[in-house]
C-alpha cells in the first residue's frame, strides 16, 4: 500500500517511475495470492474431502500469480529502460547465458526431485498425501514448464531492476529500490525453496527427520519473511524521501 | 559480458561446481558403502542361520538322547520286544505321545526295531512303515512350499545291547525359527531354504510370499537367476545383485553342510537402498538450498559493488554528453565511496573550470566584438573620408586636362594621366573596401534559391561588357541553396567575373559551373582554362587585397574573393580552389543543407 502511494504521487512518466509502477502492479499479484495460498491451505487441513481439489489449485497459485506478476514487471522495466535508451531492449536481454545457465541448473534439480517422488501422483497412505493429484503429462505442461518460466521471469526482473536502480541520481532512491530489489530475489528464491519442498514429496520430507525438515520449514518462514519485509523497508524509504 | 554475469560464472565454477562435485563423491562413496554393507549384512544373516540351525538341531539331539536315555522308555521297549502284544505297544505309543506333547514342538517321536521298521509312535499312523525311517542319523528335509523338517536318530540301548532306535521328527515352530523370522529384512526381504533333489530337482521350503503350499513363479525365476541349482551343486555361496521382471533384489545364498541344503536371503534394491535414496534426497535438497543462499548472499554481494560503478558509469557518460551537473552516489564509506568522492571532486573542478573559461570566452567574446566593430567603423569612415580628398583629386585633376592640357608638355600630360588613373583605382579599392566592411554589418536573410537560374543570369549580365569574347559557357543542373539570394549573387558575380577575366588570353574560353553534393553539403563551382595560379599561394588567394597576378596583366582590387569567402563562411559554409599556371583554375564554395533539402535529398535517395 505504502509503495502504491508513493507509485500514485508520481506526476509524469519517468524511468524510475515507470520501474516502480511495474514492480508495485506485479507484488500486487504475487502478494494477493500468497493471502489466498493461505487461506486455502486452512480450509484444506480442516476439509479432508475437498484435500486433492485443494491441493491441485494451490499448486496452481504457487505458480500463477508469480508467473503474471514477473511478466507484468518483466514488461514493464523493458519498457523503462527502453525509455532511457530510446530503443526497446530484447525480450530475452543482456544476461541471456547467466539467467539460462541458472534456471536450468535449478530445474534439473526439481525435475529429478519430481520424478523420484514416489507419491508425486497418488497418494501412500493418510499420512503421506499426493503431492500433485495429476498425471505426469499435467504436471509437465502446467507445472513444470510454468515454474521453470517464471524463474527465468524472476531473475530477468530482478536483474532489470538492478540496472534501473544504478541510473538513479538520489542516494535515497538507490538504496530504497535496493531494498525491494532485495525482497524480489527473497521471493525468488523462496518460490524455488517451495517447489523443491513439494517436488520432494511428504513421504520423503518426513524421512529426512523433525529436526532437518524444521530447519526447513523455519528458513522457507524466515526467507519469505526477510523478502516482504526488505520490500516493505524499500516502499517506506521511498515514501520518507517523498515526504521530506 | 557484463560484471554480474562474471562474477556468477566465477561462483558458480568455484563454488556450486565443487559442491556438486563433492556431493555426487560422496554420495557415490556412500552409496557403495551402503551397498557393500547390505551384501554384507544378508550374507551374515545367512550366516546366523547357519549357526541358528546348529542350535536347534543339537537341541533336538539333546531332546532324543534323553528319550533314547530314559529308562522307562527302554524298558517299554524291551517289554514290547519280549511280549510284542497290543497292550504294550498302546503303552508305549502313550508314553511316545506323552513325550512329544511336552517336547512341544516336535511332529513325532518313533521307535525303529532293528529291522529298521517303526513300531511304535506317537503320530500310530506311522507304525509299520519302512519309508519314514530317515538313513542316517541327521536327515534335514526339504518339500516345496512346506517348512522344512529335521530328523534326528539315537539307539536306545540296554545292557550294552542295541535294542531299537528311537527317531524324533521336528517340523514346526523349531524349524519355522529358520525361517520365518524377518527381522531386519524390512517388508520385501525374505528367506527359505533350497535343497538338491533326485533327478536334479530343487525343492524350495515355504517363503514370506507364499500363499499356500505353492511356490511363487516369481521366487522361482528369482532363483533361476541367483544361479541356485549350481550353488547346491558346487555346494558354495554367492552373494550378488540380480533383476527379475524389472525388479532388483540383493540377495546372498549359502550352502550348509550339516543340513546338505542352502539358505537364501533376499531383498528388493528398493528397500536396501533405500538409506541410500534419502541420503541422495537430503544431498540434493540441501545441495541445493546452499545453493541458493550463497548465490543470493552472491547477487547482494555483487549489486554492492557493480550497483555504485554502473552508477558511476551513467554519470561519467552523462559528462560525456555534456552534463556536468551529474554527480556520483556516495553509497558506501569504501573504496568504491571513495572512487565516486573523488570522481564528484573532479567533476566540481571541472564545471569551476568550465564556468571559467566560459566566463573568459565570454570576455574575450565581448573584446573581439567591440575591436572589430571599432575596426568595421574604422575603415567604413577611412574608406568614407578617403573619398572626399579623393573626389577633389579627381575633379582638379580632370580641370587640369581639360583647361591646361595645351599647355603641359608629354611628360606632364603622362603625369597627369597617371594622376587620374591612380584616382580612379584608388576609388575602385575604397568601393570595394566598403563593400567588404558592409558585409560584416549587413543582415543574412536566407530563402530558397534556384542557382541554375542564378548563375546563368550573373553569366548573361557579364558577358553583355565583353560583346567579342568567344566563350564556351557550360552549366550544369545546380542543386538549390538556403541563402541569402543578394549574397550569393554577389559570389557568383565575383567567380565569373574572374573566370573571364582571367580566360582573357585564351582564343577559346571554357567556364564550367556545376555542383555536388553529400548528406549535409552542396559544393559548387566554376572551372575555367584560364591563367591559373601557382598552387604554393593557394592560401593567399582568399585574403583581402591579396594578388596573385600583376596588376599591368590583370586588373583587380584584390578584395573580390575575400567577399566570396567573407559571404561563405556567414553562411556557415567553405571556399577552396586549385589551379595550375596557365592551365586553368577551380574555384568552389561549400554550403550546408537546409533540414528541408535533406529530407527531400534522403526522399530522393529512396
Amino acid at each position: 500500500m505504502v509503495l502504491g502511494n508513493y507509485v500514485r504521487s508520481f506526476k509524469q512518466d519517468t524511468v524510475s517511475s515507470l520501474a516502480l509502477k511495474a514492480t508495485h502492479n506485479g507484488l500486487v499479484w504475487i502478494i494477493f495470492s500468497v493471502v489466498i495460498t493461505a487461506l486455502l491451505s486452512s480450509l484444506r487441513t480442516a476439509s479432508p474431502d475437498l484435500f486433492p481439489v485443494l491441493t491441485i489449485l494451490i499448486n496452481y497459485l504457487y505458480v500463477f500469480p508469480l508467473l503474471i506478476g514477473f511478466w507484468i514487471m518483466y514488461q514493464g522495466l523493458r519498457s523503462a529502460i527502453g525509455m532511457q535508451e530510446q530503443k526497446t531492449r530484447s525480450f530475452f536481454g543482456n544476461d541471456m547465458p547467466i539467467k539460462t545457465l541458472m534456471v536450468l541448473i535449478v530445474a534439473s534439480f526439481y525435475v529429478f526431485l519430481i520424478f523420484t517422488n514416489p507419491n508425486r501422483q497418488d497418494a501412500i497412505n493418510s499420512f503421506t498425501p499426493a503431492s500433485y493429484y495429476l498425471p505426469d503429462f499435467l504436471i509437465i505442461a502446467t507445472l513444470i514448464i510454468p515454474v521453470i518460466v517464471t524463474w527465468w521471469l524472476g531473475f530477468s526482473v530482478a536483474f532489470l531492476l538492478s540496472e534501473v536502480i544504478t541510473r538513479s541520481v538520489n542516494a535515497n532512491f538507490f538504496k530504497a529500490q535496493t531494498k525491494i530489489l532485495y525482497g524480489i530475489w527473497a521471493i525468488i528464491f523462496t518460490s524455488i525453496v517451495l517447489q523443491a519442498l513439494l517436488s520432494l514429496g511428504s513421504g520423503r520430507l518426513l524421512s529426512i527427520g523433525l529436526g532437518p525438515l524444521l530447519g526447513l520449514v523455519y528458513l522457507f518462514v524466515i526467507l519469505q519473511g526477510a523478502g516482504y519485509l526488505f520490500i516493505s523497508l524499500g516502499a517506506r524509504r521511498l515514501n520518507a524521501g517523498r515526504t521530506k | 559480458m557484463s560484471v554480474r554475469s562474471k562474477f556468477l560464472f566465477l561462483f558458480l565454477a568455484t563454488a556450486i561446481l565443487p559442491l556438486v562435485l563433492l556431493a555426487v563423491f560422496i554420495f557415490g562413496s556412500v552409496r557403495d558403502n551402503i551397498t557393500k554393507d547390505t551384501e554384507t549384512t544378508i550374507q551374515n544373516y545367512a550366516l546366523l542361520r547357519e549357526g541358528r540351525s546348529g542350535i536347534v538341531i543339537d537341541g533336538l539331539v539333546d531332546k532324543t538322547q534323553i528319550v533314547a536315555n530314559n529308562s522307562d522308555i527302554r524298558k517299554s521297549v524291551d517289554a514290547y520286544l519280549k511280549v510284542g502284544t497290543a497292550e504294550k505297544q498302546r503303552d508305549l505309543n502313550g508314553a511316545l505321545a506323552d513325550i512329544a506333547k511336552n517336547f512341544g514342538e516336535v511332529k513325532s517321536v518313533s521307535i525303529i526295531n532293528t529291522a529298521q521298521q517303526i513300531i511304535a509312535s506317537s503320530d500310530s499312523s506311522l507304525i509299520g512303515l519302512q519309508d519314514q525311517v530317515r538313513k542316517q542319523k541327521i536327515v534335514f528335509n526339504v518339500e516345496d512350499g512346506m517348512l522344512p523338517s529335521i530328523a534326528v536318530q539315537e539307539p536306545i540301548t540296554l545292557n550294552n545291547t542295541t535294542i531299537g532306535t528311537i527317531q524324533l521328527v521336528a517340523q514346526g515352530s523349531q524349524t519355522a525359527s529358520l525361517v520365518r523370522d524377518y527381522s531386519g529384512l524390512g517388508t520385501t526381504g525374505d528367506n527359505l531354504f533350497i535343497q538338491e533333489k533326485a533327478g536334479g530337482q530343487m525343492a524350495v521350503s515355504s517363503s514370506r510370499f507364499s500363499k499356500g503350499d505353492a511356490v511363487p513363479q516369481e521366487l522361482r525365476d528369482q532363483l533361476v537367476s541367483m544361479g541356485a541349482a549350481d550353488t547346491l551343486k558346487k555346494r558354495s555361496n554367492t552373494t550378488g545383485v540380480a533383476t527379475v521382471s524389472g525388479k532388483s533384489f540383493v540377495y546372498a545364498l549359502r550352502y550348509i553342510p550339516a543340513l546338505d541344503a542352502a539358505y537364501v536371503t533376499k531383498i528388493d534394491t528398493s528397500e536396501a537402498h533405500q538409506t541410500v535414496d534419502h541420503l541422495r534426497d537430503g544431498i540434493l535438497l540441501f545441495a541445493l538450498i546452499f545453493s541458493l543462499l550463497a548465490t543470493m548472499i552472491i547477487l547482494f554481494f555483487v549489486h554492492s559493488i557493480t550497483g555504485p560503478i554502473s552508477n558511476l558509469a551513467t554519470v561519467a557518460r552523462a559528462t560525456i554528453g555534456g552534463n556536468l551537473g551529474g554527480r556520483a552516489l556516495v553509497l558506501s564509506k569504501d573504496e568504491l565511496g571513495d572512487l565516486a568522492k573523488a570522481f564528484n571532486f573532479m567533476l566540481d573542478n571541472l564545471q569551476d573550470l568550465k564556468s571559467g573559461l566560459e566566463k573568459k570566452v565570454q570576455d574575450r567574446t565581448r573584446q573581439l566584438e567591440m575591436t572589430n566593430k571599432d575596426l568595421e567603423s574604422f575603415s567604413y569612415s577611412v574608406s568614407h573620408d578617403l573619398r572626399a580628398p579623393l573626389r577633389a583629386i579627381d575633379g582638379f585633376s580632370r580641370i587640369l586636362e581639360e583647361d591646361y592640357s595645351k599647355k603641359l608638355d608629354e611628360d606632364g600630360k603622362r603625369t597627369l594621366n597617371t594622376i587620374i588613373e591612380s584616382t580612379k583605382q584608388m576609388g575602385r579599392l575604397i568601393d570595394d573596401l566598403l563593400a567588404f566592411s558592409r558585409l560584416g554589418r549587413q543582415e543574412v536573410k536566407k530563402q530558397e534559391i534556384d542557382m541554375s537560374v542564378l548563375a546563368s543570369e550573373v553569366y548573361d549580365e557579364l558577358k553583355r561588357q565583353y560583346p567579342d569574347r568567344d566563350i564556351d559557357f557550360r552549366i550544369k543542373k545546380l542543386p538549390s541553396a538556403y541563402a541569402d539570394a543578394s549574397l550569393m549573387r554577389q559570389v557568383w558575380i565575383n567567380y565569373l567575373s574572374n573566370a573571364i577575366k582571367f580566360t582573357r588570353n585564351n582564343p577559346k574560353a571554357v567556364i564550367e559551373v556545376g555542383a555536388q553534393g553529400d548528406d549535409d553539403s552542396v559544393t559548387y563551382y566554376v572551372k575555367d582554362n584560364g591563367a591559373g595560379f601557382d598552387m604554393a599561394y593557394a592560401d593567399k588567394l582568399f585574403g583581402v587585397f591579396q594578388r596573385l597576378h600583376a596588376q599591368k596583366d590583370f586588373e583587380g582590387t584584390g578584395v573580390g574573393l575575400a567577399i566570396v569567402k567573407r559571404v561563405v563562411e556567414r553562411h556557415g559554409g567553405v571556399v577552396s580552389a586549385k589551379a595550375e599556371v596557365n592551365k586553368g583554375a577551380t574555384v568552389s564554395f561549400t554550403l550546408p543543407k537546409s533540414h528541408n533539402q535533406k529530407r527531400r535529398h534522403h526522399h530522393d535517395k529512396k
